[in-house]
C-alpha cells in the first residue's frame, strides 16, 4: 500500500495530476486548518484546566471552528482609508501561495507527492523566503504602526532564523547525498542493523548530532512560524496582532490560513527529513498505509508546537537574537562540520 | 536563577552549574534552557489531564451560598401593607397601593395569624433597577418579602422585569382604592368641625394613590427611553 | 508555437515589465515591491532553460537576502517612503556616452553570440555546479567568500565603533 502510485493507478498524464493534487493540497490545508484551530483550543484549554469549546455541534463542541471560518467569510471585508489599496490587497495572496507552494514537494507517501523535484529542500528553503515580503507588504499597506512592527519583527526574525533551519536541514541532505524529498526519505528505510525499522530514520542515524539538529531544525522552524516562544511578531499585548491587525474577513482567513499551513509544512518538513515521512517505524507495521505515517508524525510535531505555546513565556527581541546568533548557530554549525566530515571519512 | 530564588524567599529546587571555562559554560547554559523547557513541558503534561476547574453552566451550576442576595420575591398571603420595604428601598423600586376596606368588610386573617387590615390592591417591583442591597428582607415585618435562589431572570424587554404581586387585576384595584376614597369622604363629610388640620394632615401610613403612582412612574423610564 | 515558447515570452514579458516599473515608479517601495516579480520572471526563465538549482538560488539570494534588505532600507529611513522622484534629465550628452556604449555592447552580444536552439535534457544540476565550484572555479568561490568575510568584519567594525563612542 505504501508503494501506491497515483500516476500508474489511474494512469494519467503528469500534469492532470499535478492539477488534481494542487486541488487535493488546497482542500486538506482548509480542512487541517479548522482541524488545527480546534485542536490549539482544545490544548490550550486542557492546559489550563479548562474545556474550551463545548457547545457548538454538540460532542466537545467538534462543530466550533467550522462556524468561526463560516463567520469569518461573511464578515465584511474593510480596507482602511489610508491604506495603499493594491499593496493591501496583494499581500495575503503572496503569503498564502508562498506558504502552499512548498507543499508541492512534500512527499506523503513514497509516491504520493506533487512533484519530486531534484532540488526538492533547497526549493522549500527559497520558496518560504518569499513569505516574508508579503509579510513586509502587508505591514507596510496597513498603515498601521503595530502592523509594521509586527512585519518588521517578523522579517528579521525569519531571515535569522533561516540560518539554522538551513544548516540543520543539510545534515540529512549530506547523508543522503540528494535534495530530493523521495531520496531523503528512501534513504531512511536502510542503513544500520536491520532494514526498515525506526532507528534507521535520521533522527536516530548519527547520535548525538542528527538528533540536535533535528530539536534545531524544530525550535528555529517555531521562530520561522511566528509561534511561541518566538511569537513576538504577534505579540498580543504589545502588537494588538501584528502584520495582519488591519486586516478582515476573507483577508484575514487567507493569513490565518497560510499560518496554520505554515505549522503543518514545518511539522511534515521535519517528520520527512528526520522522522522517515511515510515509513512506518518497524517491517510488521508497512500493512498501514504511508500517508497515514506521514500524517501521524507531522500531527505529533503540530501537537507538540501547541504544548511548546502552552507552556513557553514569549521571549524578548534581544533574547530571540541572542538564541539565534550565539546559541543556534555554533550548535547547527558544529553539526554539520562533524557530519560533513563523517560522511567525507565513510565514503572513503 | 538561585539568587533571585533566595531573595523571594522560594526553596532552591534546582541547582545552577557553573564552570570557570567559558565554553563549557556556554554548554551548560545552553542545557540548561533546554532541560528547563523540558521542566516546563512536564507541568503542562500533568495540567492536561487535571479535572477542569470550569463548569459548563446553563447544564451544571456551581452551589450558591444560603446567603446570597438574588432575586427578590414577595409572598403576598402575608403581606400587611406596611410600606416599610417601599421606604427603605434606596432604589425607589418598589411600588405599593393600599386601600382600607369598606365598613363592614373582613378581609380574613393571613396565614402568620394576623388579621388583614388593608388590601394590598398592588405591589410592583421593578427588577431592572433592583441592586440587591436586601434592605427590604431585613425589614420586613412579616418576612413576606425575602431573597430566592434564582440569579437567571432575563427577559426580553425591560417592561417585563416589571412585576405586579399583588392577587388584584387593575380593574379590582380602581375599584377597591375608590371604594375606599368614597368611603374617606364621605366620612370627611359627616364631620365638617374638624376639616382643615385633618385634611390638610398627611396620612403617611396610607398615601393617596394617585399621588403614588404618578412619582412612581416618573422614576421609571420605560423601555424605550421616555417616561411613561 | 509549443508550451514552452509561450511560457519564456510570459515570462520575459514579466520580467521586462516589472523592471519597467522598477525604474520608472515614482513610489520607491512599489519599485521595491516589483522587484519581486522581476526576480521571480528571471527564475523562471532559469527553470524554463532547465537550470533549477540556478533557479531556486536566485529566489533564496535575491528575493530572501536582497530584496528583503532593499525593503528594510527603504522602510527604516524615515520620510523616504512618499519621497517623490523627479523624473528629468540633466547633462544628456554627457549621460550618452556610458549608456550608449553599454548598449552598443549588449547589443552586438546579442546579435554575434550563438545561442544554442536546444534545450539540454531537465536533469540534475546540483552536483555538476557543486563540482564545477570547488574544482574549476575555486579561485573565484574563494575570493567571493574573501570579499563576504571582509564585509561581515566591516559591518562588525562600523557597529562597533558607534557603541564605543556612546559608552566614551
Amino acid at each position: 500500500m505504501s508503494q501506491f502510485n497515483p500516476l500508474e493507478a489511474f494512469n494519467l498524464p503528469i500534469v492532470y495530476w499535478q492539477i488534481i493534487w494542487a486541488g487535493i493540497i488546497v482542500a486538506f490545508v482548509t480542512v487541517f486548518a479548522l482541524f488545527a484551530v480546534y485542536l490549539e483550543r482544545k490544548i490550550s484549554a486542557y492546559a489550563q484546566d479548562r474545556m474550551g469549546p463545548m457547545e457548538t455541534g454538540g460532542w466537545q463542541g467538534w462543530a466550533q471552528t467550522i462556524a468561526d471560518a463560516l463567520k469569518l467569510l461573511l464578515k465584511e471585508d474593510i480596507i482602511p482609508e489610508l491604506a495603499d489599496r493594491r499593496l493591501f490587497k496583494l499581500a495575503p495572496y503572496i503569503v498564502f501561495a508562498g506558504s502552499l507552494g512548498v507543499m508541492a514537494v512534500i512527499p506523503f507517501g513514497v509516491n504520493l507527492i506533487g512533484t519530486d523535484l531534484n532540488i526538492g529542500l533547497y526549493f522549500i528553503l527559497a520558496l518560504s523566503s518569499t513569505v516574508v515580503i508579503g509579510i513586509l507588504m502587508a505591514g507596510w499597506a496597513s498603515n498601521n504602526k503595530w502592523a509594521l512592527y509586527g512585519a518588521m519583527r517578523s522579517a528579521a526574525q525569519m531571515v535569522s532564523y533561516e540560518i539554522p533551519i538551513g544548516l540543520s536541514l543539510m545534515l540529512p541532505v549530506l547523508l543522503t547525498g540528494s535534495l530530493s524529498m523521495i531520496d531523503i526519505t528512501n534513504a531512511q528505510k536502510s542503513g544500520i542493523l536491520a532494514d526498515g525499522y525506526f532507528w534507521n530514520w535520521y533522527i536516530f542515524r548519527v547520535p548525538p548530532f542528527t538528533l540536535i539538529a533535528f530539536i534545531l531544525y524544530f525550535w528555529a522552524s517555531l521562530a520561522e512560524t511566528n509561534r511561541t516562544p518566538f511569537d513576538i511578531p504577534e505579540a498580543e499585548s504589545e502588537l494588538v496582532s501584528g502584520y495582519h491587525t488591519e486586516y478582515t474577513g476573507i483577508r484575514f482567513a487567507m493569513f490565518f490560513l497560510a499560518e496554520y499551513a505554515n505549522m503543518f509544512i514545518v511539522a511534515a518538513i521535519a517528520s520527512v527529513v528526520f522522522l522517515g515521512g511515510p515509513l512506518a517505524p518497524a517491517p510488521w507495521l508497512n500493512w498501514i498505509p504511508g500517508p497515514i505515517w506521514m500524517l501521524l508524525k507531522s500531527l505529533v510535531l503540530v501537537f507538540i508546537q501547541m504544548w511548546l505555546r502552552w507552556t513557553l513565556p514569549r521571549v524578548r527581541v534581544d533574547q530571540l537574537m541572542h538564541i539565534c546568533w550565539k546559541i543556534f548557530l555554533p550548535l547547527a554549525l558544529v553539526n554539520f562540520i562533524v557530519i560533513a566530515t563523517l560522511v567525507v571519512l565513510w565514503q572513503k | 536563577m538561585a539568587e533571585m530564588r533566595t531573595a523571594l524567599g522560594m526553596p532552591i529546587t534546582h541547582q545552577t552549574k557553573t564552570s570557570k571555562n567559558p565554553i563549557i559554560q556556554w554548554i551548560l547554559d545552553v542545557w540548561e534552557g533546554f532541560y528547563t523547557v523540558l521542566v516546563g513541558m512536564g507541568v503542562t503534561w500533568r495540567h492536561f489531564f487535571r479535572k477542569p476547574f470550569t463548569v459548563q453552566y446553563p447544564h451544571e451550576k456551581l452551589n450558591i451560598p444560603k446567603q446570597a442576595r438574588q432575586r427578590v420575591h414577595v409572598d403576598i398571603d402575608l403581606c400587611g401593607g406596611c410600606l416599610q420595604c417601599d421606604k427603605i428601598c434606596p432604589a425607589g423600586i418598589i411600588k405599593i397601593v393600599t386601600a382600607k376596606p369598606v365598613a363592614g368588610e373582613d378581609l380574613g386573617v393571613r396565614p402568620n395569624g394576623k388579621r388583614r387590615a388593608l388590601h394590598i390592591a398592588e405591589f410592583t417591583i421593578d427588577h431592572s433597577k433592583c441592586l440587591y442591597c436586601g434592605l427590604c428582607e431585613t425589614v420586613c415585618n412579616d418576612d413576606a418579602i425575602y431573597m430566592i435562589p434564582d440569579f437567571q431572570y432575563t427577559t426580553r424587554s425591560l417592561e417585563q422585569l416589571v412585576v405586579n404581586y399583588s392577587r388584584y387585576s387593575p380593574e379590582e384595584r380602581d375599584r377597591v382604592v375608590a371604594a375606599a376614597a368614597a368611603e374617606k369622604a364621605a366620612k370627611q363629610a359627616s364631620k365638617p368641625a374638624v376639616p382643615q388640620t385633618k385634611v390638610s394632615d398627611p396620612q403617611p401610613n396610607i398615601p393617596s394613590p394617585s399621588v403614588d403612582s404618578d412619582v412612581f412612574n416618573e422614576k421609571c423610564p420605560g423601555p424605550d427611553g421616555e417616561f411613561k | 508555437m509549443n508550451f514552452q515558447d509561450i511560457a519564456i515570452l510570459f515570462f520575459g514579458l514579466l520580467t521586462i515589465l516589472s523592471a519597467t516599473f522598477v525604474t520608472f515608479s515614482p513610489k520607491i517601495l512599489y519599485s521595491a515591491f516589483s522587484l519581486l516579480f522581476t526576480f521571480f520572471g528571471v527564475a523562471a526563465l532559469y527553470l524554463i532553460l532547465s537550470a533549477d538549482f540556478l533557479a531556486a538560488t536566485q529566489v533564496i539570494v535575491y528575493v530572501g537576502g536582497i530584496l528583503i534588505l532593499i525593503i528594510f532600507g527603504v522602510l527604516l529611513t524615515a520620510r523616504i517612503t512618499n519621497l517623490e522622484i523627479l523624473e528629468q534629465t540633466q547633462q544628456r550628452f554627457i549621460a550618452l556616452l556610458p549608456i550608449g556604449s553599454i548598449g552598443l555592447g549588449l547589443i552586438l552580444l546579442i546579435l554575434f553570440t550563438n545561442w544554442p536552439i536546444n534545450l539540454l535534457p531537465n536533469e540534475p544540476t546540483t552536483a555538476t555546479i557543486g563540482k564545477k565550484l570547488i574544482l574549476t572555479y575555486v579561485i573565484a568561490f574563494e575570493a567571493s567568500s574573501v570579499l563576504l568575510i571582509a564585509a561581515l568584519i566591516g559591518a562588525v567594525r562600523l557597529g562597533r565603533e558607534r557603541n564605543d563612542e556612546n559608552v566614551q
